[in-house]
């Protein structure tokens, strides 16, 4: 009696420092992800002669105030691009069966798995002056001049990240939709309300959380877009991103950088923090749709949803399509004199090869050995960390999204500042803290769904706890750790702002490499060099799904 | 006042095809096995899938091609359905407001229904913050506040724990008859069916099986298989059936029995014998002509269990005719719950001519 009594009491003790531990390594994990910017806010006024006073100088200046004012329109519209392209797709994808749904479901990964810099190449490709839709325009109208002069403006910023972004919106909240009960919009036709109003009462209420959750992230993540705005907003202005990035690196204005920096992050922990609020809210209405249950059963569409399918899908083919095609197409051309026309070849790659430790294999080996260790990084703490998030409180769980709010150049910047003789090796662990919150976020769901009774029933049945963790839980969430390696590989991989600011214009990465030949119009060898890119960053996810169909198979 | 003609629609795999009627005020259940279109049946009579053929008539005016918010017809969802985002205020004046009325009006009816409901003290409150049995009520007034002409209920307590689904059952029953309307209530629970209906139709892979009143179907189902749905006892396989004066001789596995109720075509058909659970009654020891014995089942004990005013009792017969013969035939069936029976104790029983059906 006297021992199992005792034994209650450590049982209680232990569960309660486990809480502690793990809200504590939580709290470890978000002042990790915010030294950097202590660091900038402590060591950068360090240096100029009138100290902290010189950030509100630098902040206070028409240009900073013209780089907030910029990035916040740009990010702001660039959004309601995003959920114009992407609320339609979302209202087809929850409601019809048709053939490409899935694959328009999985464009979802595009924003985090295809570099953006890979991106910008393929829309100057078929959006630009000497583009192929203006070429195609100009033969079809006989224009003697290319009619689409609007890439290298504030349109052309807003028109890339809408087709780069809304891929996010139609997964978000297409999944939300897919899942919400049918019957209310039924009840309330039966009440007497027509579509529309049954679409309101019954529909529209369920889907504002995921709405403008998805829209909360696609507005950070143009927020802090850097190779679009470098490349194409030279001419109209400059995000807080590129800003501190000029302004650290090319214009040596430590505390110039240092507050826009800081303004940068205090504008997205507000976002950040909109979003751990609209997720909280949506969890709510996640577990009233459950409570409710029946679901919304795919439908075949009938005449005027395969018109509005065709529709959507034609748009996307071409607006969305063509450019990637035109990289392709670039890619695999090869002029066949100085003047001549284009033919099919492959010497755009052969080039990339050609002479000993050419730049492209040097950029491949350094691709490899960052984003190899970065993800492994990522996913080791993110799974620990998810684990952790399990027990922990719910201030702790609001901390672990803060990290969000650090973008790549302020926390490259930053960790340089800490450890100025870090080097190279500063990379791949400034990358691992980058993808580090959407690791933590997809383990900690594939943790909070999985089904307890397994790893129990093994208890029972002899197993000890490790043995049914690693036996019957780990095989379950397995899918999602590789879904975070992926992730977090193809992440840092595709990433250009880190190995810009850490590598100091000695060491390239592929992304580096890439951004220099679009910024220098060497198109066909970026085209090539973009199209191996996008087969390591897509292989790993190809691993992934191979891999995850196995587990469930 | 609800006419369903010749009402059809298919599926791969799947086909629905019925006709159905429904008096003023009657409540008829709609009683059959999960995946037999019952709720599909109710989804094509409240215009929310549209038939593959037939004609719906609702108080004699066709509303076949009506669209659902101008069919005149209630329905509270198996999940009810309730709009989580509005009180439950708002849930009831929801109808009212969509046919126009103006705001105080709405809110009359509203609280006028709540009043009847006994949900007044809860109208200001939030649909998931109620009790099961709250927010059932709630569903049902949203319902009535429309007015309809016939009101459709599909499963509506299915989520519910028995106690709360037994008391439940006979409120909305009651609520229904008192607002005057007709009702269709889907189930497959026999017990709820029973209890709550005028009239039941047993459905079955997409059709109408057997119709009738509770007590007529409870007392004589008209085919094994609705007999073996409502639960009612034994069925066994007829090897054959001779026709004679008043009574039909059936050879089953378990041996010949004679039967006073002849459903309509079972001669020459493949057919089965049924007969109520609790209509054995023990009898004396067979002694010579125990092969010839007509009505009589013997067989060990496998089990039985307390069940109230009897006890069930899992039978295990030897097989003495057909293509298992050797073998055991289990039977469950209901004796006087004083008699324990023990395990493995060889009971000998009678079945009265009366009580024995040989049907299609």
């Amino acid at each position: 009696m006297a021992a199992s009594h005792g034994r209650g009491v450590g049982a209680r003790d232990s569960a309660r420092g486990a809480r502690l531990v793990s809200s504590l390594s939580l709290l470890a994990y978000s002042g990790l992800a915010l030294a950097p910017l202590a660091a900038i806010l402590i060591l950068a006024p360090a240096s100029s002669p009138s100290g902290p006073a010189s950030l509100l100088v630098a902040l206070a200046q028409p240009r900073s105030l013209r780089a907030i004012g910029f990035t916040l329109a740009q990010a702001g519209t660039s959004t309601l691009a995003a959920l114009a392209i992407g609320l339609p797709g979302a209202a087809l994808v929850a409601r019809y069966r048709f053939p490409g749904r899935k694959a328009l479901k999985a464009l979802s990964i595009l924003p985090f798995s295809v570099p953006s810099v890979l991106v910008v190449l393929a829309f100057v490709l078929f959006y630009g002056q000497s583009g192929y839709l203006n070429r195609f325009l100009m033969w079809a109208f006989s224009l003697r001049e290319p009619p689409l002069g609007f890439l290298y403006t504030f349109w052309g910023i807003v028109l890339v990240h809408g087709f780069y972004e809304f891929p996010i919106v139609l997964q978000n909240v297409g999944e939300v939709w897919e899942r919400l009960p049918r019957d209310r919009e039924q009840a309330a036709r039966l009440l007497g309300a027509g579509r529309f109003r049954a679409f309101a009462v019954g529909v529209l209420p369920s889907l504002v959380p995921a709405i403008a959750q998805a829209a909360a992230l696609c507005f950070l993540l143009c927020f802090f877009s850097f190779a679009v705005v470098m490349v194409f907003g030279g001419l109209v202005g400059s995000t807080l991103e590129v800003e501190v990035y000029r302004r650290a690196r090319l214009e040596a204005d430590a505390s110039g950088a240092a507050a826009i920096a800081i303004a940068e992050t205090v504008i997205a922990m507000a976002v950040v923090a909109l979003v751990a609020f609209t997720e909280r809210r949506s969890a709510r209405g996640a577990a009233a749709a459950k409570a409710a249950g029946s679901r919304l059963e795919l439908s075949q569409p009938r005449w005027p949803a395969v018109a509005a399918i065709a529709a959507y899908a034609l748009f996307l083919a071409v607006f969305f399509g063509g450019p990637m095609l035109s990289l392709l197409v670039q890619a695999f051309s090869v002029r066949s004199g100085p003047l001549g026309p284009s033919v099919p070849g492959l010497g755009n790659f052969a080039r990339l090869f050609a002479g000993e430790g050419s730049a492209f294999t040097k950029a491949l080996a350094g691709t490899a050995a960052t984003a190899l260790p970065a993800a492994l990084i990522a996913t080791a703490v993110g799974c620990a960390g998810a684990l952790s998030l399990r027990r922990a409180g719910s201030l702790a769980k609001a901390a672990a999204a803060l990290p969000l709010a650090v973008s790549g150049i302020v926390a490259a910047l930053g960790w340089s500042l800490l450890f100025p003789r870090g080097g190279l090796a500063l990379i791949p662990v400034v990358q691992a803290l980058g993808a580090l919150p959407y690791v933590l976020k997809s383990v900690a769901a594939a943790l909070s769904t999985l089904d307890r009774g397994p790893a129990e029933a093994a208890r029972t049945l002899g197993a000890g706890r490790a043995a049914a963790a690693l036996g019957v839980e780990l095989p379950a969430v397995l899918p999602a750790v590789l879904a975070a390696f992926a992730f977090a590989f193809a992440s840092s991989a595709g990433d250009v702002n880190v190995p810009l600011v850490l590598g100091q214009g000695e060491f390239e990465t592929l992304p580096v490499y890439l951004f220099r030949l679009t910024s220098s119009y060497r198109f066909p060898e970026a085209c090539a060099a973009g199209v191996i890119l996008a087969l390591l960053t897509s292989a790993v996810f190809a691993f992934k799904e191979w891999r995850g169909a196995n587990a469930r198979g | 006042m609800l006419e369903v003609k010749g009402l059809a629609k298919s599926w791969p795999g799947f086909g629905l095809s019925l006709e159905l009627s429904l008096a003023e005020g009657e409540v008829l259940a709609v009683l059959g096995p999960s995946g037999c279109g019952k709720s599909t049946l109710l989804r094509l009579v409240a215009g929310l899938e549209r038939p593959d053929a037939g004609r719906l008539f609702l108080g004699g005016r066709e509303i076949t091609g009506l669209p659902p918010e101008r069919r005149g017809i209630g329905m509270v969802f198996q999940d009810l359905a309730l709009f989580p985002h509005l009180s439950v205020r708002r849930n009831i004046e929801y109808a009212p407001r969509m046919r126009g009325l103006p705001r105080g009006l709405a809110r009359e009816t509203a609280e006028a229904l709540a009043a009847s409901f006994e949900i007044s003290p809860i109208l200001d409150r939030d649909p998931y913050s109620l009790s099961g049995g709250e927010q059932q009520r709630v569903a049902l007034a949203r319902a009535l506040a429309a007015r309809p002409a016939l009101m459709l209920l599909d499963e509506p307590l299915s989520s519910l724990d028995a106690s709360l689904r037994r008391r439940l059952r006979s409120e909305i029953a009651e609520r229904i008859r008192r607002a005057g309307i007709a009702a269709i209530l889907v189930t497959h629970d026999a017990e709820e069916a029973l209890a709550v209906a005028d009239r039941i139709a047993l459905m079955r892979a997409g059709r109408i099986e057997a119709e009738g009143f509770p007590q007529e179907l409870y007392d004589a189902p008209p085919t094994a298989w609705s007999a073996a749905f409502l639960g009612r006892g034994p069925v066994l396989e007829i090897l054959s059936l001779e026709d004679g004066e008043g009574s039909a001789l059936a050879l089953t596995p378990l041996g010949h029995f004679r039967c006073a109720n002849r459903g309509a075509g079972a001669v020459g058909k493949a057919a089965s014998l049924f007969f109520p659970a609790e209509a054995p009654r023990s009898a004396q020891r067979a002694t010579a002509s125990e092969e010839a014995a007509v009505n009589r089942l013997s067989g060990r004990v496998a089990s039985s269990y307390f069940a109230g005013r009897y006890r069930r009792v899992a039978l295990d017969c030897p097989i003495a005719a057909g293509p298992s013969k050797g073998g055991n035939f289990r039977l469950e069936i209901e004796l006087p719950s004083p008699f324990v029976p023990r395990p493995g104790e060889r009971l000998e029983l009678e079945i009265p001519e009366e009580s024995c059906f040989a049907l299609p």
